[in-house]
């Protein structure tokens, strides 16, 4: 019967990426490459990959990966592009066609098919009306004392899971070390991919 | 003195002389076995390096022959799959990237890109595990995302990451970029 249940809610467990661990996979010279990817092939069945994260990838590659290096006959193409933005564009869209095709299953989760509602929140005398992710990080937030950004990770997290036991894959220590109260305020499991 | 007719008695007599002229055999018996196993070392050690020599040439012409071939069985299939002329296909050195082939189509991106994808199908089926990549010869005709996708899938299906061409630290980066 717990055999049973572990099993059943081990199934149910949901795998969030965070966007440390989507570049590190993508990317075969960082730091933490040989033990993502070795980590992502076992792991889970299907990976969960929050709005947020793309929308990181999308401003962090830009800024931080524009000098990719294609195999030669690639990078010829995409020299063909004439501005160094549409260039960049194509890095940022192959990075997550990359991270999709080459893992069992991805799913990049959107604001809409959730059907989020939402949810007022007083400032002042008026009251505004905020996605649910953000409503959890505005009332989570004080107590977890997360950076803005880490917490709307968390929180977008939290939200998708519906209840399922939630893993957030990161390589970040200092989300690593904030795991425990993280899961506390949250219920989401802050993890390290190992080898 | 016939062998026939030698006794045993006679014998040591006979022999008396060689032996006497032959050294000690203590002090011979050592420094001959000695040189013998020196001969026999250097023998072995030189044989062994032409087996080794031998072997190594033999193993690299086996790798070209089996390139040869696989370049050749990835014409024909390219050939089969690309609707544009394949002009030639080349096994090559990326300095990043390491061994692979490319195959020279006359047609521009989008369709080339396609095919392409095929193509890895194709070959992971004959388990031809070498990276092919297409060199484009035509014009580009796609959007960059509409690149970047057909280019991520292909790069997914032949496992390749992505380089740079230098160490990085993802989660330090992360972590800049969050504290801005």
């Amino acid at each position: 019967m717990l055999r049973k249940s572990l099993e059943k809610k081990e199934k149910d467990k949901k795998v969030f990426l965070d966007t440390s661990v989507i570049l590190s996979y993508v990317f075969e010279d960082d730091e933490h490459h040989k033990e993502v990817k070795s980590f992502l092939k076992h792991y889970a069945q299907i990976y969960y990959v929050s709005p947020m994260a793309v929308f990181e990838v999308y401003c962090v590659v830009p800024r931080r990966y524009g000098g990719v290096r294609l195999p030669r006959m690639l990078h010829a193409l995409l020299n063909q592009f004439k501005t160094e933005e549409e260039k960049i564009a194509c890095i940022s869209t192959l990075v997550l066609f990359y991270l999709k095709g080459s893992l069992s299953k991805v799913i990049f989760c959107s604001d809409e098919q959730f059907g989020w509602k939402l949810k007022d929140h007083m400032v002042d005398d008026s009251k505004i009306k905020l996605f649910e992710p953000y409503y959890l990080a505005i009332q989570s937030g004080h107590k977890l004392k997360q950076k803005a950004a880490d917490m709307l990770h968390l929180a977008y997290a939290s939200k998708v899971a519906q209840g399922a036991m939630v893993h957030f894959v990161t390589c970040d220590e200092e989300l690593l070390e904030r795991a425990e109260a993280i899961n506390q305020e949250i219920n989401v499991e802050v993890i390290k991919p190992r080898l | 003195m016939s062998p026939a007719t030698l006794t045993l008695e006679e014998a040591p007599e006979l022999l008396n002389p060689i032996w006497r002229k032959l050294p000690d055999r203590r002090t011979w018996s050592k420094p001959r076995r000695h040189s013998f196993q020196s001969e026999v070392e250097q023998l072995t050690s030189s044989v062994q390096e032409r087996l080794e020599e031998n072997i190594t040439e033999t193993v690299e012409k086996t790798e070209d022959l089996v390139l040869e071939l696989k370049c050749a069985l990835i014409k024909q299939l390219a050939q089969g799959i690309f609707s544009s002329p394949v002009i030639e296909v080349n096994p090559l050195m990326d300095d990043l990237y390491g061994l692979c082939v490319e195959v020279l189509v006359i047609s521009d991106a989008r369709k080339t890109l396609k095919e392409w994808i095929q193509l890895l199908e194709e070959l992971k089926k004959e388990r031809i595990d070498l990276p092919v990549y297409p060199r484009i010869l035509g014009k580009i005709d796609c959007t960059p995302e509409e690149c970047g996708k057909l280019l991520g899938i292909g790069l997914a299906k032949l496992q390749t990451p992505l380089r740079l061409g230098k160490h990085t630290d993802v989660a330090e980066i992360i972590r800049e970029e969050r504290e801005r």
